[in-house]
C-alpha cells in the first residue's frame, strides 16, 4: 500500500478532506470495523462512529503527518474506545505473546477455504488487546513498520518485534500445521 | 485439507476480503452527530434530574427536621452529590475525540488508562470518598438522636455504610494498580530502542 501524499498548503475544507479520506480509505475502514466488532449491527454503528470522528477530526488536520497516518490514528483510537467500552461484556483480551505461545485449539480448525481462513484470522485478531490489534491490522493492510510506529507511537524495535511475532503466528496457524497435517 | 497461506498471502486475503459496503454520506454523518448530541443531552438531563430530586428531598429535610445533625447531614449530602455530578461531567468532557488524529494510539490508550487509574486512586477518588461519607452518616446519627427507638437500625445502617466505603478503598486501589501495570507496559514499549 503506497503512502498518500501529505496535503499541500491551501488547506482543503473539512468536508473535502473527509471525502478524500473516505475515497482513499473507506474500504480499509470497513475492514478495520470488522476486525473490531463481530456483531453486524454494532459494526455498522462502530463504522458510523469512526466516520463521525474522522469528519470531526478533519477540521483539526494540519498535515503534520500524512492523511493515511491521521485516518488510521482516528479510526484505531475510536475503535479502541469502542473495545474499552465493551470490555466488561467481552472475554479477556490477550497479547500477541500469549497467542504465540498458546497451543492451537479446536476453535482454530484448519481449512483451505478462504472464508474460513478469514474467519480464523478474525478470531485471532479479536482476542488481542487494542495495541496488538492495531499492529496486526496495520500489518495486514500492508503498512510498513515505520508508518505503523507513526500511527501507534510504538518504537521501531517494538514494531519489529511484534511483526515478527505476527508472522510467526500466521505461519504456524495458517501454513506449517496444514503442510504437516494434523 | 491443507492450509496454503503464508503471511503475505494472509495480507492479500485480508485486503481482498469481501466486506459489506455501508455507504455513509455527509448527511449520515450530520445525523449521527445530532443523535450523539441528543444522547449526551438525554443522559445529562437524567443525571441532573436525579441530583435535583435529591437536592429537593434533602433540602426539605433541612427545613423539616429540627435536629441540627440531620440538617448538617442533609446539607453535606447535597454538597457530596453536587461534587459527584461535577466529577462525572468533568470526566465526560475530558475525552476529546476531535483531536484523536494528533494522538498516537499508545498515547490515546495511556491517557485513557491514566484517567481510569485516577478515578480509582487519585485525588478524585479520595475526594469522592470524603464528600460522600459524612453527609449520610451525620444525617443517620441525627435521626437516631431525634428518635432513639430506631437507633439499632441506624447503627446497622452506619456500620454497613462505613464498612462498604472502607472495603471500596482496597478494591479501588487494586484496580488502580492494574491500570498502572498496563501504563508501565505501554511506557516500556514506547521506550524500547
Amino acid at each position: 500500500m503506497g503512502e498518500t501524499p501529505r496535503v499541500p498548503s491551501g488547506k482543503p475544507s473539512q468536508n473535502d478532506l473527509y471525502r478524500q479520506a473516505g475515497i482513499a480509505f473507506g474500504a480499509a475502514l470497513e475492514r478495520l470495523a470488522r476486525a473490531y466488532e463481530l456483531d453486524p449491527d454494532k459494526r455498522r454503528d462502530l463504522l458510523q462512529e469512526i466516520h463521525l470522528a474522522l469528519w470531526r477530526s478533519c477540521d483539526a488536520f494540519d498535515a503534520r503527518c500524512s492523511l493515511r497516518t491521521w485516518v488510521y490514528r482516528v479510526a484505531h483510537n475510536t475503535a479502541a474506545s469502542h473495545v474499552i467500552r465493551q470490555r466488561r461484556t467481552n472475554s479477556r483480551m490477550v497479547s500477541l505473546e500469549e497467542v504465540e505461545n498458546a497451543t492451537d485449539g479446536k476453535d482454530l480448525e484448519l481449512s483451505a477455504d478462504r472464508h474460513q481462513a478469514l474467519d480464523r484470522l478474525l478470531s485471532v485478531i479479536q482476542i488481542l488487546n487494542p495495541l496488538d490489534r492495531q499492529v496486526i491490522l496495520s500489518y495486514l493492510e500492508g503498512i510498513d513498520a515505520a508508518s505503523i510506529g507513526e500511527i501507534t507511537g510504538l518504537s521501531a524495535q517494538a514494531v519489529a518485534t511484534k511483526i515478527h511475532r505476527i508472522k510467526n503466528i500466521l505461519t504456524r496457524r495458517f501454513h506449517e500445521r496444514g503442510r504437516h497435517g494434523r | 485439507m491443507e492450509d496454503k497461506y503464508s503471511p503475505d498471502d494472509m495480507k492479500n486475503l485480508w485486503q481482498n476480503q469481501r466486506v459489506e459496503h455501508v455507504p455513509i454520506s455527509l448527511d449520515d454523518i450530520y445525523r449521527k452527530a445530532q443523535e450523539l448530541q441528543k444522547e449526551i443531552t438525554r443522559r445529562t438531563l437524567i443525571g441532573i434530574g436525579c441530583v435535583v430530586a435529591e437536592i429537593v428531598a434533602f433540602g426539605l429535610f433541612v427545613l423539616m427536621f429540627p435536629n441540627v445533625l440531620q440538617r448538617i447531614g442533609s446539607g453535606l449530602t447535597i454538597a457530596g452529590m453536587l461534587y459527584w455530578m461535577y466529577q462525572i461531567y468533568n470526566k465526560r468532557t475530558g475525552d476529546m475525540p476531535f483531536g484523536r488524529g494528533h494522538e498516537t494510539c499508545i498515547n490515546f490508550l495511556r491517557r485513557d488508562l491514566q484517567r481510569q487509574r485516577e478515578f480509582h486512586e487519585g485525588l478524585s477518588f479520595w475526594l469522592r470518598a470524603v464528600t460522600i461519607l459524612p453527609g449520610p452518616v451525620l444525617f443517620a446519627v441525627g435521626f437516631a438522636i431525634a428518635d432513639p427507638s430506631v437507633a439499632g437500625y441506624i447503627r446497622l445502617f452506619i456500620s454497613c455504610f462505613v464498612a462498604l466505603t472502607i472495603l471500596a478503598i482496597p478494591l479501588n486501589l487494586r484496580k488502580a494498580r492494574k491500570y498502572q501495570r498496563q501504563i508501565d507496559e505501554l511506557d516500556r514499549l514506547e521506550m524500547q530502542s
